[in-house]
């Protein structure tokens, strides 16, 4: 009987598109979840000794930040929140002489870079991520 | 015709469908790092908890491989911290960081996980040393160091700037102490029958504003 063979291709058939389906709108989700997500890359210049900067993006869902400084000594990095009239740092500062990152859970916030040095930085690169 | 579409069928039928490289942890094929800590093979306490395996998953600078995070090795014995290899073949120490405030808007703070990575070769030299302020303040008296060194060392020094020196314990390539005012770490080893002695200074965050320079607006 050809029925059996017949059925499976049916079904095969079937669920290729149900899958498909299931996956348009699996990459629509993403897609969407993409389009929410900001990478907010900046640069700092002379950043002068005991100072601290911030990228001036200040926004909910923080998650990670990250910095690699000219320096051959130390650089800072933490996520900071307003508070009051000032500013928290809700984590700390991580300082250190190579590449320092952050992953924490989503809070609202701005990325921010320290120099804990007497000298100036004169470069830098910092990235944070939100959404 | 009955058509059952078994779920194990639409999902592997729809992983099918989905473009291949999402930016998922991918598989690594670098040997494992030279520090001694990753000599024997990883056990059931080295294995890094479901969040900070998690955030490893997610790291963008640098990436973590599922078979990284399989790699961790537990090295801290007072605070959640391991020595993971990343995928560009630096090596991590990975560390648990809790807020420095309980609360904030109402909402309680989770602990994050923060990493500093460093090319083998320098973790196996000068090695990595951190420190993280415990306070929400700009200006930190008091931080947690912690840190990795090479292969035979087992303690470090901890100067602070009052001049106060403290050993800290070498435990698989990794230390951690809190110290008031660190400004160096220094430690001992031995390079062609001599010794040698490494001092990496340390610094902490001792800021001169509470405000951001240049601040802006928004």
């Amino acid at each position: 009987m050809s029925i059996v063979p017949g059925a499976v291709a049916v079904r095969r058939t079937l669920a290729t598109l149900a899958a498909c389906a299931v996956a348009l709108l699996l990459g629509a989700a993403l897609a969407a979840a993409s389009a929410n997500a900001l990478a907010d890359n900046w640069v700092g210049r002379s950043l002068p000794g005991y100072q601290w900067t911030g990228s001036g993006y200040y926004a909910a869902n923080l998650w990670w930040e990250g910095v690699e400084a000219e320096t051959s000594s130390s650089v800072c990095v933490g996520p900071v929140q307003k508070s009051g009239g000032g500013w928290v740092a809700p984590y700390g500062w991580t300082c250190g002489r190579t590449s320092i990152t952050w992953n924490h859970p989503l809070i609202t916030g701005m990325a921010a870079v320290y120099n804990p040095n007497p000298g100036t930085i004169p470069y830098f690169k910092a990235l944070a991520y939100y959404g | 015709v009955h058509t059952n579409i078994t779920p194990s069928a639409l999902v592997t039928a729809a992983l099918a469908c989905l473009p291949v490289g999402c930016g998922q942890a991918h598989e690594a094929t670098l040997p494992a790092p030279r520090l001694a800590a990753f000599d024997a093979p990883p056990t059931a306490e080295d294995r890094v908890s479901h969040e900070v395996a998690t955030a490893l998953a997610q790291s963008l600078r640098p990436e973590f491989s599922s078979q990284d995070i399989r790699a961790a090795r537990r090295v801290l014995l007072d605070h959640p911290g391991w020595l993971v290899p990343a995928a560009n073949g630096e090596v991590c120490l990975v560390h648990v960081v809790y807020p420095t405030v309980s609360e904030l808007g109402g909402a309680t703070l989770p602990p994050a996980t923060a990493h500093a990575c460093a090319p083998e070769s320098a973790a196996l030299g000068e090695g990595i040393v951190e420190s993280q302020s415990l306070t929400s303040g700009t200006y930190a008296r008091t931080a947690r160091i912690v840190g990795v060194v090479p292969n035979d060392v087992g303690t470090v020094t901890i100067t602070s700037r009052a001049g106060v020196r403290t050993a800290a314990t070498v435990i698989r390539n990794a230390y951690e102490a809190v110290i008031q005012e660190p400004v160096a770490i220094s430690f001992v080893v031995h390079r062609h029958g001599r010794l040698y002695t490494h001092v990496v200074g340390v610094r902490v965050v001792h800021a001169r504003s509470r405000s951001p320079v240049d601040r802006p607006t928004y």
